[in-house]
């Protein structure tokens, strides 16, 4: 039994991150109909520069931050850097096809990697965390705060992000660009600030999801990229649609992995989430939560 | 008084020439009359492979420049996957090297065998798996190994955990690669020798692994781990252990030090910890070996401090030096017998050549206390010529000589 | 359809044979590409026999042919048919590990290479079928999601099924080499020979897709495929096949690899290929053959110039500080391919062949009839000849006279007339509005029916409905057939052919390939046929060109028929799609606001026509909004307002029905002041 909640837990803490990863996403798609290849790197990103800012001389050599403030100011060094990714790899691009576009965002994610690997060095290193070593007990099982930490922060994450698209007039506008961009032009919404934003806050996202998961091991160059996948599986099962969608497309990955993964055929347990990806792209393409069938776009 | 004269003049210019012609004669034999030796290093420094070191080029250049014109060292990044790197090896043939070292996954080495056996040309090679030993599958009269096998070192390790912890209930943890896949198997048999040891739990991960909850929760009861991992694993499961209030010795292997050195494993995750590294040059006891690390740190940084690789890749330069000045050529065929033949004490080991080709012969089993600092636990010694022949059968790429050692695997 | 004249004679009456008309063909099938794919592989060869040694070239040239055969294979999957695949490398993988296996194990008692290529050419197609029949109903964004879910999935099985890949660690080993016949390739200078020969017939596949109407196929599929579909192209078909050929390319190559080198390891086939195989195309050229060998020259050799010399080219050799370490260029690698992705799509998108291209022809003042020409237009090359104006056609070419026929005067009663399309209860609802509500009308024999309405009735959601493109809830039948909705093609094969409000032309296709798109021939139009029987394929193409060639000179575009469409004007592209239509063969037309766009006299010249096919039998259903044009077009007219039905009846009276005029003019309720 106290293995089952471990699982859980661990299974939970892994869709949170699969779905921070997918909400990221969606907010990109929502806003520039681009689905950001890159954003695996940008969690890993993320994660370095958490260590970068909090070790050592910091930032510049300011000094090294403590934890929190260092988690707070690399998420709004993430924002900035999504900003400009904005600015250089989609924005020269708009009205290209998808394709385009796409591919552009898959040649960033190398040249983010390769950047990475040339700055930090490919030596492993660590991002350390307030909670490190503290275990909260539950039915037998030891669970470490760290991914407690996971699940709660994703969830008020996932909430305030559903606040700010149903609530708040940039999340209005949003929702606007989504369903028809050039429409909300005409309506007044701008649209390229608002491609800006959603980048801003689709790296944020992954600045938060970096330094969230870096404690747990040890960062290096893989660190986001296997998590965007599950991204990128617990999106397809969510519909990209909704968030509320892609959070329990999110949840079902990290379970199917780690509960089922870890009783049935163990060794081949990463590779569940995509087997349950494939069936539902191929028997419900327009995702788990969505309404409505689908026309092939 | 006259012949006195003469005979010390005569003495005297008798001294001149012997000096001459010894200092003549040595610098002759300074490589194969006057010509440096010509060693190629196959490694990469930078990409995304672990790999992907300073150590092997820092250790190799800093070698290089002590020996000055008695050597000619070039290096060619060769990439991890083993297709990209037989052509880092081609190129590095068609330089016509005296000698190649290379090679820090062993994955490379194995795949290319044939052709670095085929060449002739002396290869040291920096990994060490089991199959490269010299009537080994992929081993051959060419190749050296300057690390000791990596199943001896797996072995070595079961045998602490069985006699010196005195364990009897072990967890068993291995990487889905051959690091993972040869130590256990090499640690099993330690293991299914002793009797009233047994194994709690034997389970496998991934390399890229953050999550290893499974694995530890299984692992309740055991009174050692022993593992068989790479640095990011380490660091998720060292950790894993302690929460879930696994706490017991926890046996790893080369990479424990890459993981505790990133800062991952601090506190009694890291006090449980043991790993292995062949030598540990910073916190030696020897003059020499200080001496070393203080001119190292002075040329390249002491970030990331000089390691066991570093040290090896030193001393096998100066060992290459040593070895051509004695056989006062830089044929293949000499210098071969030279390196088989050769007594050398460098920094990091005393490197003699068994009839495995297996160069060092020790290995020190690592601690840390709960601030991440290393110290020597105890040194382990591998006898000359001792496998414990786990590796499975694979059709040999050379035709095998008959040997006394090495029985026929049964994994 | 074409009238004979009288042949000229001689003075002594012996009749002199008409000069021949140059026959008219896809653009495709001009040029020498087998002559070039020849001097490729003959100078290749020649090049590696005198110009090449050492062994460090002699692996990055072998190196180099590997992928190109891989990226060819990917270039078929998506830059023909588009279809956004990062499955490639993985292919390799089950190809290779599949071949190692069957090799090793000496399946069914034999364990030559050939028969290992073959055991992975097998495994390789199935998975490729299955999994391309399974994803059918994805996007192309879910699609190429799928395909990474699918390496990943490949990756780990072939990690951790160590019986099936026989590694210890993870690397197997002592995989025997290629041999064919007792012929050992087993050094790299055999080895070249061996994947020269694979890219050669690879290249030759190419060049016989490029040659059938596969390649047309494929693209129409990739650029509109419900259009397509609407058109009759067999679209998830033809995804398919070029997915499968794709793939199982890939397969060979990675047999052919693993073999070659005698080991392989799952991470040979990882990430990085993948992405690789993207760059390589892309940089390369995604529009043409030539593009992959391009591009996979480009990644293969210039990082090794950067770090010192390749291929007799003294390299670059300066190393830069940076971070702290000391780099040669080469280790700005990663950095330097993806940047040039980036830098590739934003400015030259249609890679280094097409910029090749472009020199080509401005220096030969002719634009490549493949170009796209944003390009050539943004730097204000082309057109330097504006496409002509269609010539108004000729008696010979029209057909059944054209007269003009007063509509009022049907020749039979409109009674006696069978309906040759009946749709009943029509109903399609978008979330809550319901566009189209309970239609139920007929078309019969030989009429046109005019179909009109205000802006927003629900006419084109009609016409979308009988052809599948939206779903929709009722019945059609044709000819007494029912047809099921929802599916578009349908009605396609029972003779239904519709055109569109905006005209659906495909602009990579040259006027005649987009024509050929709705032909009723369907006959060795698959890939089987255009490797294996040519010369059949060759016959029924003429034919199909001909016949193409004739409905582009009925509308008056017979002298654009191989200019690539997007040269068209907007008149143009509209007779375009009426060519389309008519080379159908229809028996039923559909007809989307055809005169949208354009003038008095095209106009004039439209009714012209749809009359002239009227004569040949062909029955209409004419939505449009021009009333005089539906007016003398049409005996009968339907109203459709907001979805309803609201009117139908001889042409005359409709007009005058109040219900239609308060659907048109809106309902006065006196508040004029």
């Amino acid at each position: 039994m106290s293995t089952f909640v471990a699982l859980l837990a661990s299974g939970l803490a892994a869709g949170a991150i699969a779905a921070l990863a997918a909400v990221g996403f969606l907010i990109t798609y929502k806003a520039t109909g681009v689905v950001n290849f890159a954003q695996g790197d940008l969690i890993t990103l993320g994660a370095y520069i958490g260590i970068w800012v909090t070790q050592k001389e910091g930032m510049f050599g300011i000094g090294a931050l403590d934890l929190v403030p260092g988690y707070v100011v690399t998420v709004l060094i993430m924002f900035l850097i999504g900003m400009v990714l904005e600015r250089l790899a989609y924005a020269p691009l708009r009205g290209r096809s998808i394709h385009v576009i796409v591919i552009t965002t898959l040649g960033a994610a190398l040249v983010l990697r390769a950047f990475i690997g040339l700055w930090q060095g490919t030596t492993p290193k660590y991002l350390d965390s307030p909670l490190k070593g503290e275990v909260l007990t539950i039915a037998g099982a030891n669970i470490a705060y760290q991914r407690v930490l996971i699940i709660v922060a994703t969830a008020i994450i996932v909430i305030a992000t559903m606040v700010l698209f149903a609530r708040t007039q940039f999340g209005r506008q949003l929702r606007a660009t989504a369903v028809d961009r050039d429409t909300a032009k005409l309506c007044g919404v701008p649209v390229n600030m608002l491609s800006m934003l959603a980048f801003g806050l689709s790296s944020a996202l992954a600045g938060v999801a970096g330094v969230l998961l870096a404690p747990l091991g040890v960062v290096d160059l893989t660190l986001g990229f296997n998590f965007m996948l599950l991204g990128f599986a617990a999106a397809v099962l969510g519909g990209f649609g909704s968030i509320g969608g892609v959070v329990v497309g999110g949840l079902a990955i990290g379970l199917v992995q780690y509960v089922f993964g870890g009783y049935v055929l163990r060794d081949f347990n990463s590779m569940y989430p995509f087997i349950l990806m494939l069936a539902v792209i191929a028997l419900r393409p327009q995702g788990l939560f969505t309404r409505g069938s689908v026309q092939r776009l | 008084m006259r012949l006195k004269r003469s005979v010390s003049a005569l003495l005297a210019v008798g001294v001149v020439a012997g000096a001459t012609a010894v200092t003549a004669g040595s610098a002759a034999a300074g490589g194969g009359g006057g010509t440096p030796v010509k060693i190629i290093l196959l490694a990469e420094t930078t990409g995304e492979s672990t790999a992907a070191v300073p150590y092997y080029d820092n250790g190799t250049k800093m070698a290089a420049e002590e020996l000055g014109s008695q050597v000619e060292l070039t290096r060619i990044p060769a990439p991890l996957t083993p297709a990209a790197a037989e052509t880092a090896l081609s190129q590095a043939l068609d330089e016509k090297p005296d000698v190649i070292i290379g090679f820090p996954a062993s994955s490379q080495t194995i795949a290319l065998s044939q052709r670095i056996v085929d060449s002739g040309v002396p290869f040291f090679s920096l990994s060490s798996g089991e199959q490269l030993v010299k009537d080994g599958p992929n081993g051959g009269a060419n190749i050296f190994l300057i690390r000791p096998v990596d199943t001896n070192v797996a072995t070595k390790e079961a045998e602490y955990v069985v006699n010196d912890l005195k364990a009897k209930k072990i967890g068993l943890l291995c990487v889905d690669n051959a690091t993972g896949v040869n130590g256990c198997a090499a640690a099993k048999k330690v293991i299914d020798k002793k009797k009233g040891v047994e194994i709690v739990a034997e389970r496998t991960n991934s390399t890229t692994a953050t999550d290893l909850t499974e694995q530890a929760t299984a692992m309740e009861g055991a009174d050692a781990i022993l593992d068989f991992n790479f640095p990011n694993p380490i660091g998720v499961f060292a950790n894993q252990l302690i929460d879930n209030g696994i706490d017991v010795p926890h046996v790893d292997g080369a990479s424990a030090g890459i993981a505790v050195n990133s800062g991952a494993v601090t506190g009694d995750a890291a006090v449980n910890l043991r790993g292995v590294d062949d030598c540990v040059p910073t916190v030696s006891k020897s003059s020499k070996v200080k001496k070393w690390v203080a001119d190292y740190e002075s040329e390249f940084g002491s970030t990331p401090a000089p390691n066991y690789s570093t040290a090896q890749s030193y001393d096998t330069v100066k060992l290459i030096a040593a070895a051509a000045k004695k056989a006062k050529s830089t044929a293949p065929a000499k210098l071969i017998k030279a390196i088989a033949a050769i007594d050398y004490k460098g920094i990091c080991a005393d490197y003699k050549a068994d009839d495995l080709n297996v160069l060092q012969h020790t290995a020190d089993l690592t601690r840390w206390n709960a601030d991440a600092q290393i110290k020597v636990a105890k040194v382990f010694t591998f006898a000359p010529n001792e496998l414990p022949g786990v590796v499975p059968e694979t059709p040999p790429t050379t035709t095998p000589t008959t040997t006394a050692v090495a029985p026929p695997p049964s994994s | 359809m074409t009238v004979e004249t009288t042949p000229p004679t001689t003075s002594t009456g012996t009749p002199v044979a008409a000069p021949p008309r140059p026959s008219v063909r896809p653009p495709a099938m001009r040029g020498q590409p087998y002559v070039w794919l020849g001097l490729f592989v003959v100078g290749v060869g020649l090049y590696r026999q005198f110009g090449v040694t050492g062994l460090g070239d002699q692996d990055l040239i072998n190196t180099w042919l590997y992928y190109c055969v891989i990226v060819v294979g990917f270039y078929l999957v998506f830059g023909v048919s588009g279809q956004f695949a990062f499955s490639q490398g993985a292919f390799a993988a089950v190809g290779g590990y599949t071949s190692a296996w069957a090799t090793r194990i000496g399946l069914m008692g034999i364990d030559s290479f050939w028969w290992g290529l073959v055991v992975a050419i097998v495994i390789t197609g199935l998975l490729a079928v299955t999994f391309s029949l399974l994803m059918r109903r994805a996007s192309h964004f879910y699609f190429a999601i799928a395909t990474l879910g699918l390496s990943e999935i490949i990756l780990v099985v072939l990690r951790r099924w160590t019986e099936f890949t026989d590694s210890s660690g993870d690397t197997t080993v002592g995989i025997r080499d290629p041999s064919f016949f007792g012929f050992t390739f087993n050094t790299p200078y055999r080895e070249f020979w061996l994947w020269l020969g694979a890219l050669g017939i690879v290249l030759l596949v190419t060049i016989f897709v490029a040659r059938s109407p596969l390649q047309r196929e494929a693209i129409a599929g990739r650029d509109q495929d419900v259009v397509a579909s609407t058109l009759g192209v067999p679209t998830l078909r033809v995804r398919v096949v070029m997915f499968v050929l794709g793939s199982v390319i890939a397969g060979i190559a990675g047999a052919i690899f693993v073999h070659a080198k005698g080991f392989a390891t799952p991470d040979q086939f990882g990430i990085d290929l993948g992405l690789g195989i993207f760059v390589m195309l892309i940089l390369g050229g995604i529009d043409s053959r030539w593009g992959p060998i391009v591009g996979a020259a480009f990644y293969v050799f210039v990082p090794q110039w950067l770090q010192g010399g390749v291929l007799g080219i003294p390299g670059i050799e300066f190393t830069v500080d940076a971070f702290g370490q000391q780099h040669r260029l080469g280790d700005f690698r990663d950095i330097f391919f993806g940047s040039l992705l980036v830098i590739t799509m934003i400015a030259f998108p249609v890679g280094l062949v097409g910029v090749g291209r472009l020199l080509k022809s401005v220096s030969l003042d002719r634009v490549h009839p493949a170009n796209r020409t944003w390009l050539s237009d943004l730097f204000g090359i082309t057109p330097r000849k504006h496409a002509p104006e269609p010539a108004p056609p000729s008696p010979s070419d029209v057909g059944a006279q054209v007269g003009d026929t007063d509509p009022g005067s049907a020749p039979t009663l409109e009674a006696e007339r069978p309906a040759v399309l009946v749709a009943e209860g029509i109903g399609v609802a978008f979330g809550g509005v319901r566009a189209v509500d309970g239609v139920s009308l007929s078309v019969l024999e030989h009429e046109i029916l005019g179909l009109v309405g205000p802006n927003g009735s629900g006419k084109t959601t009609f016409l979308n409905a009988l052809t599948g493109v939206v779903p929709a809830t009722g019945s059609v039948q044709v000819r007494g057939r029912p047809v099921g909705l929802g599916a578009p093609g349908r009605v396609r094969r029972l003779g239904v052919v519709r055109t569109y409000q905006a005209p659906q032309t495909y602009e990579h296709l040259s006027c005649l390939e987009d024509v050929l798109l709705s032909t009723p021939d369907r006959d060795r139009t698959g890939l089987a046929s255009a490797c294996l029987v040519r010369p059949a394929v060759n016959r029924h193409e003429r034919a199909r060109w001909d016949a193409a060639e004739h409905a582009l000179r009925r509308v008056g575009l017979g002298d654009l028929a191989e200019e690539p469409t997007s040269r068209l004007s907007y008149g143009q592209r509209r007779l375009l799609e009426l060519a389309r239509a008519i080379h159908a063969e229809p028996g039923i037309l559909l007809l989307d606001e055809p005169s949208a766009g354009l003038d008095a006299s095209e106009t004039e010249q439209l009714a012209g026509h749809l009359r002239a096919l009227q004569g040949e039998g062909v029955s209409m259903l004419l939505v449009d909004h021009k009333l005089d044009f539906i007016t003398g077009l049409c005996t009968r007219v339907a109203v459709l307002e907001l979805g309803q039905l609201v009117a139908v009846g001889p042409a005359a009276s409709v007009f005058e029905d109040q219900r239609v005029v308060d659907a048109y003019l809106g309902v006065d309720d006196g508040d004029l002041d």
